[in-house]
């Protein structure tokens, strides 16, 4: 029972931490968040009653966290001056699998947040929809349509930008126009 | 493709159908060729977010892993309160009164000498500290000093004295203001000129009149804490006890006097 719990507990906090990225979009800070979410489960442990749902509890936390005056005006004036691509310093860019990588991580960067979120939960993350709806607090439908709203705009990104290098040269430049006879 | 079959696409691909629909949705799919490759889009889309976000996300860091465990012991305790706390409570009322006095004498007893909270938050930031000494800024020592001086007024409507220590003996390295359990502590780290780090940690605490020096060894490291009216100071290191004494009891003597 407690090994299942502490490994309940590490899956959940890499679940937070790749939540916390979708949030803030920026590594140190995410990750500031999330020892922030920790520090106050901490403290706040007495009121976790254990048939609650864990996962769950410990988001609730990070949300408060998230949106507390102090860290979301932190949060803002960074990424107003520059938003970190989510993976553009660990990818490689000049293979193909990895430019896909690339793109669709920038492309997921770029959705809305509400999209993200849904996107990040229940696609990534794999929860429950009704888990997911909890914990963002909306209504399933809610939830269904931001994931299809999400995928798809997801999709059309992504296939834009890869059709868009089509017609480009080695150096990403467009390709000089042939006559073709 | 109508709202229905769509929200079955993705009902579908996140497993919220049950057997009886998922069978009519895989029978759909198969006179669709166009849905069957939105299909086949949207499970490529997720497995590149997933390996992204593995790759992205990497192992968290020491302090992260450091309070996930804390949590664990947070959660376990309370969960063996929970669970016997009242029959551990039902036994003493059988046994008698004259016995919970007894018992409530020992806790309180056994409390006093047990590691203060703070202090067990120090060993920790200590453990970190020298795990993340690469990591250090090179913030020039006039910089450091300048910080050090502006962060006590960070832990609230209290005065915070610092001990004025010999540079040639001790040189400060980092000065932070790290998160606790309850509340921020002030964490001091310093470097000894054998290359020994020692790391202080100053936390807010009710006012206790106690003037004595308490060595205590917790994760293998050694700590000495003392107080000073509404401030808890503790010094973490790894040198030998008497040693971490000597300075721990130059740095009370300097905050006592300042």
């Amino acid at each position: 029972m407690t090994f299942s719990l502490r490994s309940q507990l590490s899956d959940h906090v890499r679940t937070l931490r790749r939540y916390a990225m979708t949030l803030v979009r920026n590594r140190d800070d995410a990750e500031d968040l999330v020892q922030e979410t920790l520090v106050r489960a901490i403290a706040g442990a007495r009121t976790y009653r254990p048939e609650a749902n864990l996962r769950s509890w410990l988001f609730g936390i990070l949300h408060n966290v998230h949106v507390s005056d102090l860290r979301r005006d932190q949060v803002r004036t960074r990424a107003a001056a520059s938003i970190e691509p989510l993976v553009r310093s660990d990818v490689a860019p000049n293979q193909p699998d990895q430019v896909e990588l690339a793109r669709t991580m920038e492309a997921f960067a770029r959705l809305p947040e509400d999209q993200r979120r849904a996107l990040m939960l229940v696609a990534v993350d794999g929860l429950s929809y009704q888990e997911a709806a909890g914990i963002l607090g909306i209504p399933l439908g809610t939830l269904m349509s931001r994931l299809a709203r999400g995928r798809e705009a997801l999709r059309a990104d992504v296939r834009g930008d890869l059709r868009g290098d089509e017609g480009r040269g080695d150096d990403g430049r467009p390709a000089p126009l042939r006559v073709v006879k | 493709m109508n709202g229905e079959r769509q929200a079955d696409l993705h009902a579908y691909i996140d497993g919220e159908l049950d057997a009886e629909r998922r069978m009519a949705f895989e029978a759909f799919l198969a006179s669709n060729p166009a849905v069957a490759a939105r299909l086949h889009d949207y499970l490529h889309q997720r497995e590149i977010l997933r390996h992204g976000f593995a790759r992205t996300a990497g192992d968290p860091p020491q302090h992260t892993e450091s309070l996930t465990g804390r949590l664990y012991g947070r959660l376990r305790m309370e969960r063996v309160v929970r669970r016997f706390g009242p029959l551990v409570a039902a036994v003493l009322l059988l046994v008698g009164g004259a016995n919970i006095a007894a018992l409530v004498h020992h806790q309180q007893k056994t409390a006093s000498y047990a590691v203060p909270e703070f202090a067990e938050e120090a060993a920790e930031m200590h453990a970190t500290a020298v795990s993340q000494s690469l990591a250090f800024s090179d913030l020039s020592p006039a910089d450091l000093k300048a910080m050090a001086e502006g962060l006590p007024h960070r832990l609230g409507a209290i005065t915070v004295n610092l001990p004025a220590l010999d540079p040639n003996l001790l040189t400060l390295v980092r000065a932070t203001l790290v998160p606790l359990s309850s509340g921020v502590g002030l964490q001091f780290v310093y470097r000894e000129r054998d290359g020994e780090m020692l790391t202080l940690l100053v936390v807010a605490e009710d006012p206790i009149d106690d003037r004595g020096l308490y060595a205590v060894e917790q994760r293998g490291l050694q700590l000495v804490y003392w107080r000073n009216g509404a401030t808890a100071y503790t010094l973490a290191g790894s040198r030998s006890d008497g040693d971490l004494l000597v300075v721990a009891k130059k740095m009370a003597d300097s905050v006592r006097r300042s």
